[in-house]
């Protein structure tokens, strides 16, 4: 295993990681709808 | 392997063909902007329970474009920073990625139908009062958060209770994904990879927590952005409109290493250029002046907060600014003169292109009037009668900088232009009530004690048939008129203030006589003339404050 391989290998995870996020966001569209709702910029 | 290869293989050729298009600066600003808009708008629509489309939150879109702008800035700069590559390269790269903005809304409407999930920006799991709740608010942002590595899987709580709704998570995951394959793309190096997405990460931290960022570590409640600006500009208030002065300040900080980052020899041949000791006095000097008689002279004790500090820093970025465009348009107009006078400078010098000096006048022209706005209307109407004076001064076909002492009556109005704009920033002075004898000393003195900074320009003026007192009379006769001009200018210091007649008779003769000597000495040097003048200014300005 040289450099490359270590780089390519943590790139994978990061992206892996990312990925797993947006596949976990997509599913997460059910159930969005709330009827209470925060004001945008009201921190 | 080979799958992995020829995936990689795809990348690269992509990346390679996006980089190369030619954007251009202004390509790039408004095709950045034009998404950012579009994006607005469609959040707008998406989140129709939080009238973003009212006139009422019309700042929401200065304030969402800065954002935007700050963060691509941001990415550009860490992208650059980690590969070494061009920067105007990952720029264009960057501006392909923008389109991304677009899908939260457009999921958010396709989804909800227009009910919409929750945009916000994010509250951090601590106050960020101290370095170590900074470092574990960011620590838990990065991991455990909305947008976390390790977002647990299942159990989603509901996005308004995490203020961050499924299109935007997507949005930035994907952001991520495409930007750390861009870094091992263009590294192959793992540590790059790594410290790349936690530099990622910070940046995202600080803009999804933004308000928190501007306030709690100054020892400040989030909820002072309600209250903005209680002395400078009581118009700065309310969470877009302060929101966007602090993303604008962010914004030409980053914008600035940009250009540094672009081209370093341009960047330093624009900062040399700024004539420093006319910046200082004729323009910083004189907003200092007017601050303090501004301060001094208010009638109940002023309590400035972090906001009304930023909002001076503005005033003076708008001066330093406002000053680097005037100075662009005078090279621009006086390009000849200083072919034969001022040969150093940088258009004959080849050290900046004719179009480098109008892109610069432009883009400082810009930042100018916006930062202006912010600190107040007052201060801004000031600001743009200075820049109408600056014009008038330099462009043809008035150029009045061609008259000798009308000239000068000019100059003088655009500083004590710069000073009344100084004493405004102090929102309760009025105009009206600047001191009638300093702006008299201003519009009298001034113009008589000038007329020394043609004796250095004597050559060119000679040759570009500028008439001053010098090209009129000779150099070393011009020399004595004008030293001439300057003890009568500081004779009327005692008789602005009679009641102190002897005192500044005294201090007038003194200046007076040092003034001569400057002037005459030789061999000439310009800054001995300005030394007097600062010891000038001083008094005038402390004698402000006690006539007040």
């Amino acid at each position: 295993m040289n450099k490359q391989h270590i780089a390519l290998i943590i790139t994978l995870i990061f992206t892996a990681l990312f990925v797993k996020n947006i596949i976990m966001n997509a599913l997460s569209w059910r159930g969005v709808m709330q009827p209470e709702r925060t004001m945008l910029l009201q921190f | 392997m080979s799958i992995l290869h020829r995936f990689g293989a795809r990348c690269i050729a992509l990346i390679e063909r996006l980089e190369s298009v030619p954007v251009g600066l202004w390509g790039w600003l408004f095709g950045m902007s034009a998404v950012v808009v579009l994006r607005n708008f469609l959040e707008g629509l998406s989140q129709r329970a939080l009238n973003i489309l009212d006139a009422d939150n019309a700042m929401f879109f200065p304030h969402a474009w800065a954002f935007y702008v700050v963060a691509f800035l941001g990415i550009i700069l860490i992208l650059r920073f980690l590969t070494g590559e061009r920067i105007v390269r990952v720029s264009t790269f960057v501006l392909f990625l923008a389109p991304i903005i677009l899908l939260p809304p457009l999921f958010d409407l396709a989804v909800t139908g227009g009910a919409g999930g929750v945009i916000g920006y994010i509250d951090p799991a601590v106050t960020l009062h101290s370095a170590g709740n900074i470092i574990g608010a960011v620590v838990d942002f990065s991991l455990w958060g909305p947008f976390g590595l390790l977002f647990p899987m299942g159990g989603v709580p509901d996005d308004s209770a995490i203020r961050m709704n499924f299109g935007i998570r997507i949005e930035v995951m994907l952001l991520f994904a495409a930007l750390a394959w861009y870094l091992y793309i263009k590294t192959r190096n793992a540590a790059r990879v790594i410290l790349g997405v936690v530099m990622l990460y910070a940046g995202l931290f600080t803009l999804a927590t933004f308000p928190h960022v501007v306030t709690e570590p100054f020892g400040v409640s989030v909820y002072a952005l309600f209250a903005g600006s209680l002395v400078v500009n009581t118009a700065f208030r309310g969470a877009n409109t302060v929101l966007f002065g602090c993303l604008f300040a962010l914004l030409v900080a980053l914008g600035l290493l940009w250009f540094r980052a672009n081209d370093r020899r341009t960047f330093a041949a624009v900062w040399k250029n700024i004539r420093l000791s006319r910046l200082v006095i004729g323009n910083f000097g004189m907003l200092t002046a007017g601050l303090i008689i501004g301060i001094s002279s208010s009638s109940s004790p002023l309590t400035p907060d972090i906001f009304d500090h930023l909002l001076v820093l503005f005033a003076y970025a708008s001066v330093l600014f406002g000053w680097i465009w005037a100075v662009a348009r005078n090279d621009l107009a006086d390009e000849r003169g200083d072919r034969i006078s001022e040969s150093f400078r940088p258009l004959p010098s080849g050290a900046l292109t004719r179009n480098d000096m109008r892109e610069t006048g432009r883009l400082a022209l810009f930042v100018s009037l916006v930062a202006a706005f912010l600190a107040g209307f007052h201060f801004f109407l000031l600001r743009i009668v200075w820049m109408c004076i600056a014009y008038l001064y330099s462009e043809p076909p008035f150029r009045l900088k061609r008259f000798p002492l009308l000239s000068n009556v000019v100059l003088a109005g655009a500083y004590c232009i710069t000073m009344v704009a100084g004493y405004v920033l102090v929102a309760r002075n009025n105009i009206f009530d600047f001191p009638s004898g300093i702006a008299c000393l201003m519009l009298v003195s001034l113009p008589l004690l000038m007329e020394f900074k043609n004796i250095k320009d004597y050559e060119g003026d000679r040759a570009d048939g500028v008439i001053t007192i010098p090209v009129l009379f000779g150099l070393e006769r011009g020399k004595r008129v004008i030293a001439g001009f300057g003890v009568l200018a500081f004779l009327l210091l005692p008789f602005v203030y009679p009641a102190r007649f002897a005192q500044l008779f005294l201090v007038g003769s003194a200046l007076a006589l040092w003034y001569v000597y400057a002037v005459t000495v030789k061999p000439y040097r310009e800054w001995r003339v300005f030394l007097v003048l600062s010891a000038g200014i001083l008094i005038a300005a402390w004698l402000g404050i006690i006539g007040s």
